[in-house]
């Protein structure tokens, strides 16, 4: 017998189906061909890479219960079987001397660690959760039950698995918890209403193979560095013709593989994408027929409406005491059967479209140039470029990341790249669609499952004491008119039912009171409360798998302090982050945190069973290859063990308030001597399971037996039979041993999208909107541009993908007056919107439109408006621990960024193949700056902003260049933000980035403004 | 016969389609689609998240329920602003 490695790869690949990869597989058959190979002998189990959101599929292979290797699975359809450098460091993560395998107990006020036993540890956590929610918990405000803990944080995790999260946002809300998050919150958090405003849902529209499929790919971060191996994808795009635009403020590996590199001053994006919609209308470039069938660019706008062009900077219904909006002329004209009116001309001054045309008019070639210090010859070329890829037989890809997200305008920035693949007509079309790059493993599946303390899991909001003091009030305010999120009862109800089970009745509700009530909006985000434990007000803290020490904006002076102030912290991680030791930060005397910590250690994604969700919606199962070290466990283990002790602690209780926590449904049947929970029962929870017999009423034939899974969100009621803990991911396990999740099915012949690689919600669906990818009449736009397509001899949606829309509605159906897809009729390709349209003119706190507003640090006036920054972004006043910096003392345009070699969290500088690939940390500057200031490439230099100051060796670069801002010269500094006071050597151990980051956010989401800032600098360290 | 809370969610709320204030009539869109006409008494009272006010208050678009007495729309809660059907119904 002989075997090719190849060959022998895919052997091992290929037969990793349910069963069999659960046991792992004997490779011994093929021992023969495999003598010359480190895996002889090995069994191979499927795994995914923990550090960015491309979820590159592995293979890991295992001896005697010890990694030998990890390697990328040929046979995955997104990746190909590559692996980056972090990907391919993914064994050091598991086999590391710096892994903690023993329980660490850190004193109040101590100097050193102490080894604990395990069970002492958590017992001790239960008793401090206990204390804390019994001394901070509020159980009415006025007449309105909201059982609610506001003296405990709980960080959940984008590098944690799906069920893990799941498993967060049960328990903390169990306990009443508000202040919770996920690292989603600092990185993609304004992804989701601005991509959810615009398009229904908060999630990137298409899927990574399909950008093959473009004729332009405008990527506007460091795609090739920060995601690189789905960076495949857009080079066989190249390959195919298509040209590559890329917008960024520096010259990267990106921009050496473009056609076209755009250097855009950091903050500015709205005037770019703002000037490439106003010349697509202006030049005609637009697609017309798109446009009018799937936007609301026909529909009326109230006349009293009225945009920044007419009110220098502002919307109508800015109230200049409350610093918001009234938004009452934010809203449609409508006939007399109550819809908008339209006018499909597009000609009413009125509609839509007109407003559009007028409000980005002043978004002119010359105003690009001056604002964001893009040439405008250089310009108005990317525009031609790029809106010529329109039409039916031509769509463009447009890819975001940090630099838009990390904003004061961050939601805005985004949905001005939203709008103009709007106008292009580039959603749910092949070689369309937005690319939301996600840069944890899991941000997207940490995000969808509600580890954020405005939403539960699948979406729907975190009630809010005085809007949702009943559960009559919250679903009568939430849930829309018209679209899917119709059925927003019977995700609310199969979720009550999911987490308190038999205590969930019609009589109460649904146990409705025992969801922890917000007291406001403006509250419990990540930046608030690393306030409150600096104000006190925060007094525990669970940290799993992330290390705000580092990451987090403002992190010496309001995050690591606001940590040493805490009463207790625990942290769940693989490695002593910069978080657990921030009591010994250097500088800082031990004894003057009184903080008690207990640092239990946790396992990657090689030692444990669970999914994650990819950046384009793709969730993955691993399998336990090996077990974790010593006291090593899954972070599920510790959560179903917190929620046991936790709740035989509150058992005998007789208060009302606590039966919140002690009829909390939580039996994931822990087994052995870790105590590991069976993860398949989580996932058949979030897939959802009949509670009892269920009937189809039209023939009383028996749907479903109690205790059978789901097949689909389609079957889910509101009546109290089904349970549900996340309504999207439903039919990703409909039935017992068909975990989807964990299917690596090579695709068949001409199933491009891969459908049987995994499961992507929502039902399998890869391209999201695909109607759109056919005209009104149901016929693809062009034969190279087909997606699906209406067959009207079989009388249903056909082609490449699943129908992301009813599978037998046809183009003609007249609009639906009742059941689940009320208000949408044939043509209406953006389901989850009320009026089934992409949403040009939507309703978002700081406008309709985006506008630019400069960054709160900026060297310039903001030349379009009166108006300098967004009028509605949140900063705190917090004193002298966020002062803002002004371009006479700060004159230099500061952005931050990350490496392909390292990550954030608390992994990379913990390995160290990947620690030694740099020599430390680094700012760069161009060659004119450094000259003016005397700095030689390699000097040590001192990098200041208005809130702290960091040391690092200066990378003199023509990488960096400066820019002309309306005449004027502007220098720009850039600086990775990995570093921290933890790592393997030297090199990885440096100054912290996020020291020089303000406390200020977005209104919308609180995500804050990373990419532009202002910053001083000099040679020297003294 | 027994409607499920996401039918009766429907039923139970209308959309305001104009707004007669002078005449206090409010034309609505119900249960299938179905307009019709509501005529309030001198003293129907606008209930909404800012505060209660008169049938000024409301706008088109509004989704809007009513608390009747003696066959009149005697107080009117409106649930949803228009403005909040055109924002993200993905919070």
């Amino acid at each position: 017998m002989s075997l090719s490695r190849r060959d022998f790869l895919k052997y091992g690949a290929g037969v990793a189906g349910t069963a069999v990869a659960t046991q792992g597989i004997d490779l011994r058959p093929v021992e023969a061909a495999a003598t010359s190979l480190r895996i002889k002998e090995a069994k191979v189990y499927p795994g995914v890479c923990p550090y960015c959101a491309v979820g590159c599929a592995q293979l890991i292979y295992v001896k005697d219960n010890r990694i030998v290797d990890i390697e990328g699975d040929p046979d995955a359809p997104h990746t190909e079987g590559a692996l980056c450098p972090k990907g391919s460091s993914t064994y050091q993560v598991s086999m590391n001397e710096r892994r903690v395998t023993k329980a660490l107990y850190r004193a109040p006020g101590s100097d050193k660690w102490e080894e604990k036993p395990l069970d002492w540890m958590m017992e001790q956590i239960a008793q401090r959760v206990k204390k804390t929610r019994d001394a901070t918990y509020v159980e009415r405000v006025k007449d309105v039950t909201v059982n609610r803990c506001e003296g405990i944080a709980w960080l959940g995790s984008s590098v944690l698995d799906n069920e893990e999260n799941y498993l967060i946002a049960k328990l903390s809300r169990g306990l009443g918890l508000v202040n919770l998050e996920n690292s989603a919150r600092l990185c993609h958090s304004a992804t989701v209403p601005a991509l959810g405003a615009t398009f229904g849902r908060g999630a990137m529209t298409t899927n990574l193979i399909d950008v093959q499929h473009a004729d332009v790919i405008m990527p506007t971060s460091n795609w090739a560095e920060c995601h690189p191996v789905s960076y495949k994808w857009v080079m066989r795009a190249k390959e195919r013709g298509a040209k590559i635009i890329h917008v960024d403020p520096r010259f990267t590996r990106t921009s050496a593989t473009a056609d076209i590199w755009v250097p855009i001053r950091s903050g500015t994006n709205i005037v770019f994408f703002g000037g490439l919609i106003s010349y697509a209308i202006e030049n005609k470039k637009y697609f017309h027929d798109y446009v009018v069938a799937y936007t609301n660019a026909s529909l009326l706008v109230d006349p009293a409406f009225k945009t920044p062009t007419d009110l220098d900077g502002l919307f109508s219904g800015f109230d200049e005491k409350k610093r918001a909006y009234d938004q009452a002329t934010w809203k449609f004209q409508l006939d007399e059967s109550g819809y908008p009116k339209k006018d499909p001309t597009l000609r009413d001054p009125n509609c839509v479209f007109q407003h559009l045309r007028r409000h980005y008019a002043r978004y002119t070639p010359d105003m690009v140039e001056r604002v964001c210090g893009i040439p405008k010859d250089l310009f108005l070329k990317v525009a031609d470029m790029y809106c010529s890829a329109s039409g039916p037989d031509k769509t463009g890809t447009i890819s975001y990341a940090l630099q838009l997200n990390q904003s004061t305008n961050g939601v805005q920035q985004i949905r001005s790249l939203c709008m103009l693949q709007l106008v292009l007509g580039n959603i749910g079309r092949p070689g369309g669609g937005v690319v939301a790059l996600r840069g944890h493993s899991n941000v997207q599946g940490a995000t969808d499952f509600g580890t954020l303390y405005h939403m539960l899991p699948g979406y729907p909001a975190a009630p809010l004491q005085a809007a949702h003091p009943t559960l009559t009030d919250y679903l009568e305010k939430t849930t829309p008119k018209g679209g899917f999120w119709v059925n927003n009862p019977k995700f609310v109800v199969s979720l009550l039912k999911a987490w308190w089970g038999p205590a969930a009745t019609k009589d109460n509700d649904f146990a409705y009171d025992y969801l922890p009530k917000r007291e406001k909006a403006d509250a419990y985000s990540h930046q608030h409360f690393m306030i409150g434990m600096l104000e006190k007000k925060v007094k525990g803290f669970i940290c799993m798998g992330q290390n705000p020490a580092v990451d987090s904006p403002n992190a010496k002076r309001v995050v690591r302090e606001g940590l040493r102030s805490l009463d207790w912290m625990v942290v769940v991680d693989l490695f002593e982050t910069d978080t657990a030791a921030v009591w010994k930060e250097p500088g800082v005397d031990p004894k003057s945190s009184k903080v008690e910590v207990f640092f239990i250690p946790g396992a990657p994604a090689a030692e444990k069973d669970g999914s994650i969700t990819n950046t384009m919606r793709l969730a993955q199962w691993h399998v336990k290859a090996v077990d974790p070290p010593g006291d090593a466990r899954s972070d599920a283990a510790f959560i179903v063990d917190v929620g046991n002790r936790v709740k035989e602690l509150y058992k005998d209780s007789k208060a009302k308030r606590d039966r919140q926590i002690i009829d909390l449904v939580w039996d994931y049947q822990p087994q052995g001597a870790k105590k590991e929970p069976k993860m398949e029962l989580v996932l058949k929870e979030i897939n959802g399971y009949a509670l009892e017999e269920i009937k189809d009423p039209k023939d009383g034939k028996v749907l479903y037996k109690a205790g059978e899974h789901l097949k689909t969100f389609a079957h889910l009621r509101d009546d109290g039979l089904t349970a549900c803990g996340n309504w999207i991911y439903g039919g990703i396990y409909p039935e017992e041993g068909k975990n989807l999740a964990l299917r690596r099915e090579k695709p068949k012949e001409g199933d491009y999208l891969a459908h049987g690689w995994g499961f992507v919600w929502p039902a399998n669906r890869r391209i999201l909107y695909n109607r759109a990818s056919a005209d009104p009449r149901g016929r693809p736009w062009s034969e190279k541009k087909k997606l699906i397509w209406w067959n009207g001899k079989e009388k249903k949606w056909v082609g490449l993908d699943v129908p992301d829309f009813s599978p037998v509605m046809a183009p003609d159906a007249p609009r639906a007056k009742e059941g689940p897809l009320k208000g949408i009729s044939g043509t209406d390709a953006f389901i989850m919107n009320p009026h089934g349209l992409g949403q040009l003119f939507a309703s978002v706190v700081d406008g309709t439109f985006p506008e630019h507003y400069e960054p709160f640090e900026s060297p310039t006036k903001n030349l379009l408006s009166k108006v300098q920054n967004n009028p509605v972004a949140k900063y705190w006043d917090i004193g002298d621990l966020n002062r803002l910096g002004t371009p006479d003392k700060y004159p230099y345009v500061l952005t931050t960024y990350r490496l392909t070699e390292h990550h954030a969290a608390g992994m990379s500088r913990h390995v160290p193949w990947l620690s030694e690939l740099f020599a430390g940390h680094f700012a760069e500057i161009g060659p004119e700056m450094a000259k003016a200031l005397d700095i030689q490439n390699g000097d040590m230099i001192t990098v200041e902003t208005a809130r702290a100051k960091i040391k690092v060796r200066a990378m003199v670069t023509e990488r960096i260049k400066p820019f002309v801002i309306d005449g004027k010269k502007v220098y720009q500094v850039g600086i990775p933000w990995h570093w921290g006071y933890q790592g393997t050597m030297k090199s990885s151990r440096g100054d912290v980035t996020n020291d020089l980051v303000a406390s200020l956010g977005d209104p919308t989401t609180f995500i804050q403004e990373s990419k532009a800032l202002l910053c001083n600098v000099r040679k020297g360290v003294a | 016969m027994t409607h499920s809370l996401t039918d009766w969610l429907q039923q139970s709320r209308l959309t305001v389609i104009e707004v007669d204030a002078a005449r206090r009539r409010l034309r609505v869109r119900g249960e299938g689609d179905a307009c019709s006409d509501l005529s309030c008494v001198e003293h129907t009272l606008v209930m909404a998240e800012e505060g209660s006010g008169g049938l000024a208050t409301l706008n088109p678009g509004d989704i809007i329920k009513v608390e009747r007495g003696n066959g009149r729309a005697e107080t009117i809660v409106v649930l949803r602003r228009a403005w909040e059907e055109i924002a993200s119904p993905e919070v």
